[in-house]
C-alpha cells in the first residue's frame, strides 16, 4: 500500500502551510508585535468561540443565518428551478417569460437594498427577498440550459421508442438537465452566503452578521473573527452539501464513478 | 478476408414464419434547401427480407431510412406496411443508430427495458441473446463500443420488432467486432424473421448480411440485385468476393469525376471512397 502511504502524506502535507501560519500568528500576538485591535490572536477567537457558545449566544446567531440562508435558497432556488423547466420545456413559455427575466437578471441584487428597505423596513422578509432574487438567477439560467442542451440524439432515440410526456421527462429530460441544474445549484449556494452577509450587515436584530456588527461597536475583535470563520465554514459545508448532491445524482457521469485508479486524488 | 465460419451461432431456424411486415414506398422525394436529397424512389421490401442500402455519404441513404422510421416526413410520396397484424397502420419498428444512443444514467438492464413494462424478464433475456447478462448491472460509460451497440441491439429486439432499421450501427467498430456484430445480427434475424432495412457503406457488410443489396447515387436508386449466396456466408468464398468487388466496381465507376452533377459534386470533397475503405 505504497499508493496509501503516498496519499496520506500528501494529505498531511497540505496542512503543514496553514498551521505554520497559524502559529506564527500566535506567535506574534504574544510578542506584542500584533495589537489585538487589529488582530486578535488565534486562542482569543477560540476562547470566544467557547464562551459564546457555553451561553447559548452563538447558537442563536447560527440558527438564524442558517434558517434565513435555508428558507432564502428553498423560495428562490425553488421558483428559479419551476421556471427554469417551464420556459426550458415549453416554448410559448419561453417567449411568455424569458425576455422579461433576462431583463431583471441583469440588475445586481444588492442594488436593491434602499428599495428592499423601502418595502420591507427591516425585517426578516427584507432578507428572504434579497436572498431569494439573488438565488433565482443562477437556479434559473442553468436549468433552462440544462433542459435545452439535452441530447437530441437520446430524445429521438427515446420517441421513437414509444416515450412521450411524463416518462419522457423522468427518464430522459430531467436525467439530462441534470448535470447543469446541479450547476445552479453550487452556484446559488454560494451566492446565499454572499447576499446573507450584506443582508445581515446592513440591518438585523440577530444572525451572524449582527454579531459581527455588535462586536465591532465593542472593538470586541475575537468575535468578529469569529463571525467571518463562521460564514467561512457554513461556505464550505454548503459548498460540501453540494457536491454530495452531484456525486449521489450523477452517480452513472463517468467523472464520479468510484472504479477509477484516480478516485483516491479526487477526495478533496 | 478468410474467416472461418466455427464462431456462427447456430441458432439458425431456416424457414420460421416470418414476423416482419412488408413495406412499400411509392415516390418518395425530400429536398433540403431546394437541395433534392432524394428524388421519387420506389421501393418494395418483402416481408421478413434483409435489405442493404449502399450509397456514397451524403446520398440520401439516411434520410431514406430516416423516412420509413418517421423521424422526418416525405416532401412527397407515401410509406405504406402491408401485414401489420394490428390496427395500427405502423408496424412496430425499431432503428440502431451509428451512436449507440444509450442513456448514460440508466444502468444496461434499465437501457434494454427503456419503454417496456415494469417488472418484466424480457429485458434479461435480450441481454442473455447478446451475451452481456453479466453487465446488466453497469453503467453504459465503462463499456465498449462494440458492447454498447450489442445493449443497443438488445433494446430494439425486446420490443420484438417487426421492421429493424439500422442506419450504420457497425460504422464505428473496429474491423473484428464488426464481424461479430453482423453475425450476431444476422443469427438474430435468421431466428425471429423480421424485414430489415441497413443502410452502410460498407459493400463487404451489405453482401454479408443481405439478401438484397440497392445502390442509391443521386437520389435515386441506380442499382438492384439479389444476393443469393447461401447463409452462413463465408468472406472467402469467389462468389461473395465476385458479388463484392462487382458492386464495389459500379459504385466507383459513378465517381463524380466525368459528370457535373451539382448534387453530387456537392458531396465529392467531403466524400473519400467511403466503400473503399471496408
Amino acid at each position: 500500500m505504497t499508493n496509501g502511504k503516498r496519499i496520506w502524506r500528501e494529505r498531511a502535507l497540505q496542512w503543514v502551510v496553514p498551521l505554520a501560519l497559524l502559529a506564527a500568528w500566535q506567535e506574534s500576538a504574544q510578542v506584542g508585535w500584533l495589537s489585538s485591535r487589529i488582530l486578535p490572536e488565534p486562542l482569543a477567537v477560540l476562547k470566544a468561540f467557547w464562551s459564546l457558545s457555553e451561553s447559548g449566544e452563538l447558537w442563536v446567531h447560527v440558527k438564524v443565518s442558517l434558517c434565513r440562508a435555508v428558507a432564502g435558497f428553498a423560495l428562490g432556488g425553488g421558483a428559479g428551478l419551476l421556471l427554469g423547466l417551464l420556459t426550458g420545456s415549453f416554448k410559448t413559455a419561453e417567449t411568455l417569460l424569458d425576455t422579461t427575466l433576462q431583463m431583471i437578471r441583469n440588475i445586481p441584487a444588492l442594488a436593491l437594498i434602499p428599495l428592499v428597505i423601502l418595502w420591507f423596513g427591516i425585517d426578516e422578509w427584507s432578507k428572504l427577498f434579497l436572498v431569494s432574487i439573488g438565488v433565482f438567477f443562477p437556479m434559473y439560467l442553468n436549468t433552462f440550459h440544462g433542459i435545452r442542451s439535452v441530447d437530441r440524439g437520446l430524445l429521438e432515440m427515446a420517441r421513437s421508442y414509444g416515450l412521450s410526456g411524463w416518462p419522457l421527462y423522468r427518464d430522459v429530460i430531467l436525467p439530462g438537465a441534470m448535470p447543469s441544474i446541479l450547476v445552479g445549484v453550487r452556484f446559488s449556494l454560494g451566492l446565499v452566503w454572499v447576499l446573507l452577509i450584506v443582508a445581515e450587515t446592513i440591518s438585523a436584530q440577530a444572525g451572524i452578521g449582527y454579531m459581527t456588527m455588535n462586536a465591532r461597536e465593542f472593538m470586541q475583535t475575537d468575535v468578529v473573527l469569529l463571525g467571518i470563520l463562521l460564514y467561512a465554514f457554513l461556505g464550505k459545508a454548503a459548498d460540501a452539501i453540494s457536491r454530495l448532491l452531484e456525486r449521489t445524482l450523477l452517480r452513472w457521469h463517468p467523472s464520479y464513478q468510484s472504479s477509477g485508479p484516480d478516485n483516491a486524488i479526487r477526495q478533496y | 478476408m478468410h474467416t472461418n465460419e466455427s464462431g456462427y451461432l447456430g441458432l439458425v431456424e431456416v424457414g420460421a414464419k416470418p414476423r416482419g411486415v412488408k413495406l412499400k414506398l411509392q415516390g418518395i422525394g425530400k429536398a433540403y434547401n431546394r437541395r433534392t436529397v432524394l428524388d421519387a424512389i420506389d421501393l418494395e421490401v418483402q416481408a421478413g427480407e434483409f435489405l442493404a442500402i449502399v450509397g456514397r455519404s451524403g446520398c440520401g441513404k439516411s434520410t431514406l431510412l430516416r423516412i420509413i422510421a418517421d423521424l422526418e416526413a416525405s416532401d412527397q410520396g407515401s410509406v405504406a406496411f402491408v401485414g401489420t397484424g394490428t390496427s395500427k397502420n405502423r408496424p412496430e419498428t425499431r432503428i440502431m443508430f451509428q451512436d449507440s444512443r444509450l442513456l448514460p444514467w440508466k444502468r444496461v438492464l434499465g437501457n434494454v427495458a427503456l419503454g417496456l413494462p415494469k417488472e418484466s424478464g424480457a429485458a434479461l433475456d435480450a441481454l442473455r441473446n447478446v451475451k452481456l447478462e453479466e453487465r446488466a448491472g453497469e453503467w453504459p460509460a465503462v463499456l465498449s463500443g462494440g458492447q454498447k451497440q450489442r445493449v443497443a441491439l438488445a433494446r430494439a429486439l425486446v420490443h420484438d420488432p417487426q421492421l429493424l432499421l439500422l442506419d450504420e450501427p457497425l460504422g464505428a467498430l473496429d474491423a473484428l467486432t464488426r464481424i461479430e456484430m453482423q453475425r450476431l445480427i444476422e443469427s438474430l434475424w435468421l431466428q425471429r424473421r423480421f424485414t430489415a432495412v441497413l443502410v452502410t457503406h460498407d459493400v463487404e457488410e451489405a453482401v454479408a448480411l443481405a439478401d438484397r443489396v440497392i445502390l442509391i447515387e443521386e437520389g435515386r436508386i441506380t442499382f438492384d440485385q439479389a444476393v443469393e449466396l447461401p447463409r452462413p456466408r463465408s468472406r472467402g468464398n469467389p462468389a461473395f468476393a465476385r458479388l463484392e468487388e462487382a458492386i464495389l466496381e459500379r459504385l466507383l465507376g459513378s465517381a463524380p469525376g466525368g459528370r457535373a452533377d451539382p448534387v453530387l459534386s456537392n458531396v465529392a470533397e467531403s466524400a473519400p471512397l467511403d466503400a473503399a475503405c471496408a
